[in-house]
């Protein structure tokens, strides 16, 4: 048919017929560059079961379904076989039960392909789409299989089984997939990563396609990344409040938690709910399907109507108790507990410990550098502080002066006599000349979070006694965001936002800082400049 | 009367080709690029969205494997809907939820057994509704789309399950449902898609230019291979026990109410349907199937003036193969009196065609 233009009888233009190649060898080029990035997962030494993945980093970064390798239980390893027909050592990082996802790493000499992440809150209905994995686990030489389709519906919720497997705000396909296409992408047509295919409707049928495929969504996804990175099992979101359809689309608050910290931002019973994240809330079954998409304590905005009354919170959602962990069966001989696989455990700390090296590289590229950083001792700061109602509103300004002295090695162990402030500049200026090799003691990876609408990755700064900081990184930049801890003096949370980075000396430094009491402004300063004083 | 090496129905290749031209030009987009500017998204997207709306799900009594749910079309303004025929229907009371989330009781105004379809009233006017099709322009290989609200998985406002497929054949069906045989022996549209869900039957079958062509029929087994089966009913199944309701029994719903386009002008909708006049007389003797041979051609008929003579082997119907007699028969049945078709005749050793316009039956 390629040689001739008649088909069937009918005939085309020659421009015709050249779109239409065009489009076919688009779409084969297509598959070409993305199969190397598929996965295919088998426990170690193992062809019998298995499911599938996609790199998503040069690292050998990789995503997959929870299910996929929650069988493969401790130690962690399994082997991730790629379209160049080897099979690569896999270990599994962090995982998210609830929403089907775990993160795993495949060792490598050299870097492997990997897939642009999309944006899964740009899909349409009807939007073409396309499946790989390895279903029926076929793909002996670790070639993927193909399928292609369309998105058949979008924000479906699907209910998962004891606090697992929970599918919201996910996508539907009639892409055909299969048992073993479990944990595999799904792309658009642009070949970026949208999803990761996870659940079939099966009612009534075998295991096996009926045309209702479902997608864990990469909006979803996203926000679990650095945590997952990180080696960590993350919880899901609640409102921390039960809502019901008022009217309809009207979506209000029945009942509410008075711990939650929608309650602390003012959230009350009765109180409609207009938006949350920007999205418009049209029913209450919509909320609920939006809210489990979000990792636990995730900072959202929400528009509320109270009488003629509108009003705008910004709080943290709270954590849904995560599943039971799976355990040892009782009652079994030790002979045979020895053989079976240990089930999954919590956190994989040598993740964590890489994760938490990665950040400090990333920061001390932003800050300007490893050798810049470690010869600064302290600084002298010149700045304007003003206490307007909101940040960035105009209010008087006094100038103040402050200088400020790295802390003497130890000085974490006993922080007995520093004030807020002084707390504040102590882990400023350590983070200049972080630990090489950061003990788990010392350092560790705590969630992912996002602030002002930056992904960001939370780190704990051990501080003894009992003052344990949160440093905030701009997940991809490496940029300080953030630093908070509990008050000496009042108690409550006291935090730091710093933005506005420009050079200042050697370093690349914020030259806006905005602090919080009680999540209330407390002031704001702009810093006019900074005197660099290097290290004796 | 023309040489077949023509090229017969251009019109229908060029549009198939376009279709393919447009699907192109959404593959070709390149990453990064707006895809929202590919006209091939537009023209799926906004079949979609204007169907979509039209589109009721229902619920209602269900005992174990009969589901208690699935969808409608509606087909006016003032809320008549279609749907499969089902016990979803019998209970006490049938709800009906539209496409913006509003809530409503829908009654039951009519029922088919034949073709196993029902005639619902939904509370509410000035209802976005589809305008009933033709099934006959599709032709194998035409991309189609379906709707319904698969294992019941969208709620309230949320849009019902679209799955896209490829039109396969116009064929009859041998199937059985649970275990009984399933009884209707009409026309019935294959294509690839999966639509033998709990949820889809009542859905539109739809072309891609949006055009509701079929209504999505129960989960049925084929007899001969034992797997499910996912079809259709053409959408003049519909228009046919539509317009059985205005010729007296029962409900006083109204095909006249009901907006129908196709290329036949408006009105003209209850002369389909098997009554047309075209002057044939087919050889009925011999083995079950014959093939579909001309016996007699009567004098100042539609066949006479198109040429057709005694002896002519009808081969094909605007490009789709007739195989037999019966077959023929049943195309036949779906023409329309004053539109042209065009036949692939064999005459001797030549393949020939023939446009006839036949005549309303008298």
């Amino acid at each position: 048919m390629a040689d001739s233009p008649q088909f069937e009888g009918f005939t085309a233009t020659p421009a015709q017929l050249e779109m239409v190649r065009a489009a076919e060898s688009t779409r084969v080029d297509l598959v070409r560059q993305l199969a190397p990035t598929v996965v295919c997962i088998f426990p170690p030494g193992n062809r019998n079961g298995g499911g599938s993945g996609v790199l998503i980093d040069a690292e050998g970064h990789g995503l997959t379904n929870y299910h996929v390798i929650a069988s493969l239980g401790e130690p962690r390893r399994g082997e991730g076989g790629c379209s160049d027909g080897v099979a690569y050592p896999l270990e599994v990082l962090g995982f998210d039960p609830a929403g089907d996802i775990a993160m795993f790493r495949l060792t490598s000499a050299s870097s492997l392909p990997f897939a642009p992440l999309g944006d899964s809150a740009a899909v349409r209905l009807g939007d073409e789409s396309l499946a790989m994995g390895n279903p029926f686990l076929l793909a002996e030489d670790f070639q993927p299989t193909v399928t292609f389709g369309i998105i058949s519906g979008l924000h479906r919720y699907l209910a998962g089984q004891d606090r697992s497997l929970f599918y919201t705000d996910c996508l539907e396909i009639n892409t055909s997939i299969n048992p073993g296409n479990s944990g595999g992408p799904l792309f658009d047509m642009g070949g970026r990563l949208i999803g990761i295919n996870g659940r079939i409707g099966i009612e009534e049928r075998g295991r096996v396609n009926v045309g209702v495929g479902y997608a864990v969504s990469m909006r979803q996804i996203r926000r679990f990344i650095p945590a997952l990175r990180a080696g960590l099992v993350t919880p899901h979101a609640t409102l921390g409040a039960t809502v019901m359809d008022a009217a309809l689309h009207r979506v209000a608050v029945e009942q509410i938690l008075e711990s939650s910290d929608a309650w602390r931002a003012g959230l009350r019973e009765g109180d409609r709910l207009n938006s949350l994240d920007g999205v418009a809330l049209r029913s209450a079954n919509q909320l609920a399907s939006l809210v489990a998409a979000y990792p636990a304590y995730w900072p959202v905005t929400v528009e509320i109507e109270r009488g003629a009354e509108k009003r705008t919170l910004h709080f943290q959602l709270d954590d849904l108790p995560l599943p039971r962990a799976p355990r040892m069966p009782r009652d079994i001989p030790e002979q045979m507990q020895k053989k079976m696989i240990k089930p999954l455990s919590g956190i994989n700390w040598d993740a964590n410990a890489l994760e938490t090296r990665r950040t400090f590289d990333r920061w001390l590229a932003a800050v300007g550098g490893r050798e810049a950083a470690a010869s600064i001792g302290g600084w002298k700061r010149f700045a304007r502080r003003a206490a307007p109602a909101a940040p960035g509103d105009r209010a008087e300004a006094a100038a103040i002066e402050s200088a400020e002295t790295a802390p003497p090695p130890g000085w974490d162990r006993d922080a007995r006599g520093l004030d807020d402030d002084a707390l504040e500049a102590a882990v400023r200026l350590s983070l200049l000349n972080p630990p090489a090799e950061p003990r788990r003691a010392e350092w560790q990876v705590l969630r992912g979070d996002e602030v002002g609408g930056r992904l960001a990755i939370v780190l704990s700064r051990v501080v003894q006694p009992r003052r344990d900081v949160e440093v905030t990184f701009d997940f991809e930049s490496g940029e300080l965001l953030r630093i908070a801890f509990q008050s000496a003096g009042e108690g409550g949370p006291r935090r730091y936002e710093y933005g506005d980075v420009r050079a200042a000396g050697a370093l690349r430094l914020p030259h806006r800082r905005v602090c919080f009491v009680d999540h209330a402004l407390k002031h704001e300063e702009r810093i006019e400049r900074y005197e660099l004083r290097t290290r004796d | 009367m023309r040489s077949a090496s023509n090229g017969m129905n251009s019109g229908r290749a060029t549009e198939f080709l376009m279709r393919l031209a447009v699907i192109a030009a959404a593959l070709l987009t390149a990453p990064g690029a707006a895809r929202a500017d590919a006209p091939a998204a537009n023209a799926q997207s906004a079949a979609i969205e204007a169907a979509l709306p039209a589109v009721v799900k229902l619920y209602g009594a269900g005992i174990s494997l009969e589901h208690g749910y699935g969808v409608g079309v509606l087909i006016s303004a003032d809320g008549l809907a279609v749907t499969a025929l089902s016990l979803l229907l019998e209970g006490t009371g049938v709800r009906a939820v539209l496409h913006d989330g509003r809530e409503t009781e829908a009654t039951v105004l009519r029922r088919d057994d034949a073709r196993q379809l029902a005639l619902i009233r939904v509370a509410g006017d000035h209802l976005p509704h589809l305008e009933l099709g033709t099934s006959d322009r599709l032709l194998p290989g035409d991309p189609i789309l379906a709707m319904g609200n698969t294992y019941k998985v969208a709620e309230g406002e949320e849009a019902v399950s679209v799955v896209r497929g490829v039109f396969s054949l116009r064929t009859q069906l041998a199937a059985r449902r649970r275990k009984q045989v399933y009884h209707y022996r009409g026309d019935v549209l294959l294509f690839d898609a999966i639509t033998c869900n709990p949820g889809m039957a009542g859905g539109p079958l739809l072309d891609l230019d949006g055009r509701f062509v079929g209504m999505l029929g129960k989960i049925v087994v084929s007899d001969r291979t034992n797997t499910y089966l996912s079809f259709a009913l053409p959408v003049e199944e519909v228009r046919a026990f539509l317009a059985e309701g205005t010729n007296g029994a029962g409900g006083s719903a109204t095909a006249t109410q009901v907006a129908t386009t196709g290329d036949a002008p408006r009105g003209e909708t209850a002369a389909r349907g098997g009554r047309v006049y075209t002057g044939i007389r087919l050889f009925e003797l011999g083995r079950r199937k014959p093939a579909a041979y001309v016996d007699r051609v009567a004098p100042d008929s539609p066949a006479a003036r198109a040429g057709l003579k005694s002896d002519d082997l009808i081969l094909a119907v605007d490009g789709v193969q007739a195989r037999s007699t019966q077959e023929l028969k049943r195309m036949m049945e779906r023409w329309t009196p004053g539109r042209s078709v065009s036949l692939t005749i064999k005459r001797g050793d030549q393949i020939l065609t023939a446009d006839l316009v036949p005549d309303a039956a008298p």
